[in-house]
């Protein structure tokens, strides 16, 4: 059994919820707020400074090393994420995280998978669990909820001109909706649904897969993950692997 | 307050209408149309940039502050145009394929437009070859590349490539950016330019066309 600390976004709360339960290894989990990659200078800051409590012992989130019983490695449940994760390091723990752009390619089971659906159907909202319970997500709800806070802060007229700019409704065409059959949540998916047929888009069902976020808190880390040594950090790759170890 | 300081001020709290009336009185009273512009309109979107940047505001800020620079920019481009007697140069811009967000590269091209050069915008997931077709038949100076996500803004390596096949290297000039694009990246592809918002690409545009 490894001891293991993860440190992942509430993008993916649930997910990773009914996994590190079950996970043969020790997992302790501190969640960060999802929607830090919308500022990514905060959300790499916000990494770094838990890596660092956790680093020197006194993070008040995470297991503190006693008895001989230590982290084994410190794993990153983030993707890319508009680059926030670039440049990370830990002083003391191996850092471990998955070569993905972002969740949605962890949720398919395969960054690949994620790929090749978002070449065939650019202009894809993503609908999942998670996202749809911490995360704005584009709804008839939402959109009334989002024009009554402008319409207070910006007056009626920007409002609406932000509501229609910012939902981006002109150029998305697709609701996908991520389907773990472990997490069967019926409200979710139709929410998801409702918000296709109100915009006029199609929408899309597909089924997740849960192995490689098993394979990931399960310790079996191969070329789909990338392994930092202590005191050496991330960078991006531009040759396929989205990221690497600096050198 | 002097009328383009407060100007100014309205277009950072993307007070459209206010600026609108405030663009035309500013004309009245004498003010050329090109002072407005750089010390109004300019200097207010740069302020906002810079915020931006700082993560002191958000996209509905900027996204209001640019839509009061073209409510003032309607006023402006009729007056600019007849004392400016051409454009200073030629862009196609657009976002690559695959990438349907366009909030940065619409801000890139009202700075563009404030700096006089002329922009023929492709919209959002512009093929390689678009970008590179539209650049040949227009005699552009530049291509400029948008991009918002890590999984798109490889695409831009094959605009580089596509525009090298066609033996624009050297002749056309490829900038890009976008929230995930960087310097390393640019780099990396063999792109011309990288710009980290869009204040510095129109001040890097404009030396290119003035080059």
């Amino acid at each position: 059994m490894l001891r293991l600390k993860l440190i992942a976004c509430k993008a993916l709360y649930r997910e990773f919820c009914l996994l590190t339960a079950a996970c043969n290894n020790f997992v302790d989990v501190t969640y960060l707020k999802q929607g830090l990659h919308d500022t990514p200078k905060l959300l790499n800051q916000a990494l770094q400074h838990e890596i660092d409590k956790i680093d020197s012992g006194d993070d008040i989130y995470s297991y503190y090393p006693r008895f001989g019983r230590d982290f084994y490695a410190i794993l990153l449940g983030y993707g890319l994420c508009s680059n926030g994760i670039i440049g990370l390091r830990s002083k003391k723990y191996q850092l471990v995280t998955p070569k993905t752009d972002d969740c949605i390619g962890l949720l398919l089971g395969s960054s690949r998978r994620y790929k090749d659906y978002f070449a065939q159907h650019p202009g894809t909202y993503w609908y999942t669990p998670s996202w749809i319970e911490n995360a704005y997500t584009p709804s008839e709800e939402m959109k009334n909820r989002l024009l009554k806070e402008y319409t207070e802060k910006y007056g009626e007229d920007n409002a609406k001109y932000l509501v229609e700019t910012e939902l981006m409704l002109k150029n998305y065409k697709r609701a996908a909706f991520v389907a773990w059959d472990e997490l069967p949540f019926i409200e979710h998916e139709q929410y998801a649904k409702r918000a296709a047929e109100y915009f006029g888009w199609e929408y899309d069902r597909i089924k997740g897969e849960t192995g490689m976020l098993e394979d990931f808190i399960g310790g079996r880390w191969d070329e789909r993950f990338l392994v930092i040594p202590p005191g050496k950090m991330i960078e991006a790759d531009y040759e396929g692997n989205i990221i690497r170890t600096a050198q | 307050m002097s009328i383009l300081t407060e100007i100014s001020t309205f277009l950072q709290q993307g007070r459209a209408n206010n600026v609108k009336e405030l663009v035309s009185k500013a004309l009245e009273e004498g003010n050329s149309a090109q002072q407005i512009l750089d010390e109004g309109l300019l200097s207010g979107m740069s302020v906002i940039g810079e915020k931006f940047k700082n993560n002191e505001v958000y996209v509905p800020e900027v996204l209001i502050a640019a839509r009061a620079m073209n409510a003032g920019m309607e006023i402006l481009k009729p007056v600019l145009i007849s004392s400016n007697s051409k454009a200073k140069g030629k862009v196609v811009l657009g976002t690559v394929k695959g990438d349907l967000h366009d909030i940065g590269k619409n801000l890139v091209k009202i700075m563009f437009e404030g700096k006089g050069i002329e922009v023929i915008d492709l919209g959002v997931d512009v093929a390689p070859q678009v970008f590179v077709d539209t650049a040949i038949k227009e005699n552009a100076n530049i291509i400029a590349c948008s991009a918002l996500l890590t999984t798109t803004m490889t695409m831009m390596k094959d605009v580089v490539k596509e525009a090298e096949d066609r033996g624009l290297k050297g002749k056309v000039t490829v900038m890009i950016g976008g929230a995930p694009v960087t310097q390393n990246f640019c780099d990396s592809i063999g792109a011309d330019y990288y710009a980290p918002d869009a204040a510095s690409a129109s001040d890097t545009a404009l030396q290119i066309c003035q080059s």
